[in-house]
């Protein structure tokens, strides 16, 4: 397989920022989450620093990609490659008050 | 003293007299405030067993730590009684200038006893206190009430917490509102009500001391700054709302009476449409520079006018619980809550109940005549203007709103018993109380949470969905670590309930918001207020005091193994759609989560507390009543 795709569904403050629903991924099968992270970063700015960490490898705390709902992608993962067809959902995960 | 006054205001209701109890500073480093002392409060004051509407279940107020301070987000006091609604504690937060006023007068807490005979509006001016007639602010809004006060008493300065119409009519769920905050959950307004409280209004013009003014407003302006900050932009632009659609996407945003968890209508009911079609302005609650809440406004249509503040957990229980996807009634009826002063969410769920009796054929047309609905009327899920009718039918104790405006528990009681159903089987209840707005059938951790919780299932008072949504466990599996996560998300959560500080805040200490994180600077803020020398481990011992308190509090009220439950349908009643379909938590499953949580918390398997184990904790004359 020469890639795969994957989708990057945005929720909450992402969606706002990036004034997007989602974004559609192009990948080679050896790239991994941090470089997801990385491209989604350099399509929208607006989401450095609020939901993309800086260093533009890793997401802000209390941000997860939630994988089609079910599982999260770790911390440890991220250097992991994703599965072709994946959704990641981006969400900001807030409560209590 | 620094940071507290060291005195408790009591007031007599029928004797229209008062009475200062002065309490050592050791009390306060027992109990701190907030939660915690408003339920110590509860525990020296309050009959043991007495019924909740009787001279014997008193109003107990408890300041914050830091009202009044630099404190950022310490603007917050407790609030406790016997509960309405569970017939156990009835602990409540709200974030208010009346908690900072109160402070000023010179009072670190209040408690109301007895009945009064007529309907009054008490105020507190410093040491002052006044006992108003109240008779002309009956049948007034919750805002409406604040607002004919400061007129009466020529002041702008005055802030008062107030029942609305439903506190009056004694609504089990009715809330005590303050700056349209509410403290609610747990029933506080009517027990106002039962006692014609309709007000406590306070102008306080004391300073406040604390023990090193200069280090407190340096690390207050340090965490202010950080709190304006990217680690709370998603509460400043979207607020809670934003979770609708988390939810959905995660399978766990209660549906049409929590019989799914995804709404097909989740996107015009979700935070994101609201920010872009009903916002009008975000407030924020007094000493907070975050500013969460997003008021919002019907702009058009039968209900063009409505506006309240929108958080998630009166959205979902307005919306997508009762199959709405039209934000237009969700506002609406959640404005209905807030003004009439009663709570939003059980007020949905206990509508979502009688949606689901309607559509099972239990319910009829007929059943919803009154004099305001001479004909009935049908009551479908997704029908916003019939739940609209319902909620005003409830507020006013009308028709069969008076037998719902008791709250899912006893209507179900109620109707099975008349016709021989089996409807509790879909009363979304645990203890009397409903639960929050994450269906823990897909949160296994949370499940125990919402079990044992002392007040009911609540996401405040328990932080234990969060191991399970940030994948640091499997959410529709148990092991042997839940009853150790409930544990300490509890007793976290507990921490920032007795200062009280908003939970918003926890990332903006250090940028991290575990217990390493967030311990050491919240002992340097407690420290810098009081003289006082906290270290880390006496930062967890207040979550720990403050959950044995209100455990005790419960034990001392009948409670039993049993009662640390959840709602048939979580245990029976698998969702079928979306990622956490297919998924309960077994009755067995339970069983051996509450097991490993009162193991954890060093109780009896039977969840009872050693003697020794309260000694341990300082708490000796508990010890004696009710440890074993």
């Amino acid at each position: 397989m020469e890639t795969i795709q994957v989708k990057v569904e945005f929720s909450g403050l992402s969606r706002i920022l990036a004034k997007a629903n989602d974004m559609q991924l192009t990948l080679s099968p050896q790239q991994t989450y941090a470089d997801i992270i990385r491209m989604v970063a350099e399509k929208y700015p607006s989401l450095v620093g609020n939901v993309i960490d800086k260093s533009k490898d890793s997401l802000f705390p209390s941000n997860i990609f939630s994988r089609d709902g079910k599982t999260v992608v770790m911390p440890e993962e991220m250097n992991n490659s994703p599965q072709d067809g994946e959704v990641l959902i981006l969400l900001s995960l807030l409560a209590g008050g | 003293m620094y940071g507290y006054h060291g005195k408790i205001l009591h007031i007599d209701l029928k004797e229209q007299k008062h009475w200062v109890e002065e309490k050592p500073e050791d009390w306060y480093k027992m109990y701190i405030g907030g939660v915690a002392m408003a339920t110590r409060l509860c525990w020296e004051n309050i009959k043991p067993g007495c019924d909740v509407y009787s001279p014997d279940n008193p109003v107990c107020i408890a300041n914050g730590i830091f009202a009044g301070t630099p404190v950022p987000v310490g603007g917050k006091y407790g609030l406790a009684s016997k509960s309405p609604m569970t017939g156990f504690i009835g602990d409540s937060l709200s974030g208010s200038w009346f908690t900072i006023a109160l402070k000023r007068a010179g009072w670190d807490g209040v408690v109301i006893h007895n009945i009064s005979d007529n309907w009054v509006n008490i105020f507190i001016d410093d040491d002052r206190v006044e006992f108003r007639d109240a008779t002309s602010l009956l049948g007034k809004g919750t805002y409406e009430t604040e607002e004919a006060i400061r007129e009466q008493l020529h002041d702008d300065q005055v802030r008062s917490a107030t029942i609305g119409p439903s506190g009056e009519n004694m609504v089990r769920f009715a809330n005590v509102t303050n700056d349209g905050r509410q403290a609610g959950r747990t029933g506080h307004g009517s027990v106002w009500g039962s006692k014609k409280l309709k007000a406590v209004s306070v102008r306080g013009t004391h300073g406040i001391a604390v023990a090193d003014p200069d280090t407190l407003m340096k690390l207050s302006f340090n965490i202010t700054k950080e709190a304006q900050g990217p680690h709370t932009s998603k509460y400043r632009i979207l607020g809670t709302s934003t979770n609708v659609l988390n939810m959905n996407k995660l399978g766990l945003l209660p549906t049409r009476n929590y019989s799914e968890g995804v709404f097909e209508g989740a996107e015009t009911v979700s935070g994101e449409y609201l920010h872009e079609h009903h916002a009008v302005k975000t407030i924020a609650c007094a000493q907070c520079p975050i500013a969460c809440e997003q008021m919002s406004m019907v702009k058009g249509g039968p209900y063009e006018g409505a506006m309240t503040g929108i958080e998630y957990e009166c959205l979902f229980a307005n919306g997508p619980n009762l199959g709405i996807a039209d934000l237009n009634y969700v506002i609406k009826l959640i404005s209905i809550a807030d003004h009439s002063g009663m709570d939003a969410m059980t007020m949905g769920i206990t509508i979502s109940w009688a949606m689901e009796t309607y559509e099972r054929k239990i319910f009829t047309n007929d059943d919803f005549k009154c004099e305001s609905h001479p004909d009935g009327f049908p009551l479908n899920f997704g029908d916003g203007q019939s739940a609209v009718f319902l909620a005003e039918m409830i507020r006013d104790r009308e028709g069969i709103g008076a037998l719902l405006s008791e709250g899912t528990r006893i209507a179900s009681r109620t109707i099975d018993k008349e016709r021989g159903t089996e409807t509790w089987k879909w009363a979304m209840q645990v203890k009397g109380l409903e639960p929050a707005g994450y269906d823990a059938r897909g949160l296994k951790t949370f499940s125990l949470g919402s079990a044992v919780g002392t007040r009911g299932p609540c996401h405040n008072r328990s932080a234990a969905y969060d191991p399970d949504i940030k994948g640091d466990v499997d959410r529709f599996s148990v092991d042997d670590t839940r009853g150790a996560l409930a544990m300490e998300t509890e007793e976290y959560a507990a921490v920032y309930d007795t200062l009280p500080l908003c939970k918003f805040i926890r990332r903006c200490f250090t940028g991290k918001a575990d217990r390493a994180g967030a311990w050491p600077a919240i002992a340097n803020l407690i420290n810098a207020t009081t003289g006082w020398d906290l270290k880390y481990e006496d930062i967890d011992l207040i979550g720990t005091r403050a959950t044995t308190i209100k455990k005790a509090f419960n034990i001392r009220e009948g409670w039993k193994r049993a009662d640390d439950t959840l709602p048939w349908r979580w245990m029976h009643d698998p969702m079928t759609k979306g990622p956490s379909a297919g998924h309960v938590t077994t009755e067995e499953e339970l069983e051996y989560m509450k097991d490993l949580y009162y193991t954890a918390k060093g109780w009896t398997k039977d969840g009872l507390i050693p003697k020794q184990k309260l000694i341990d904790l300082g708490m000796n004359d508990v010890a004696e009543q009710i440890g074993i």
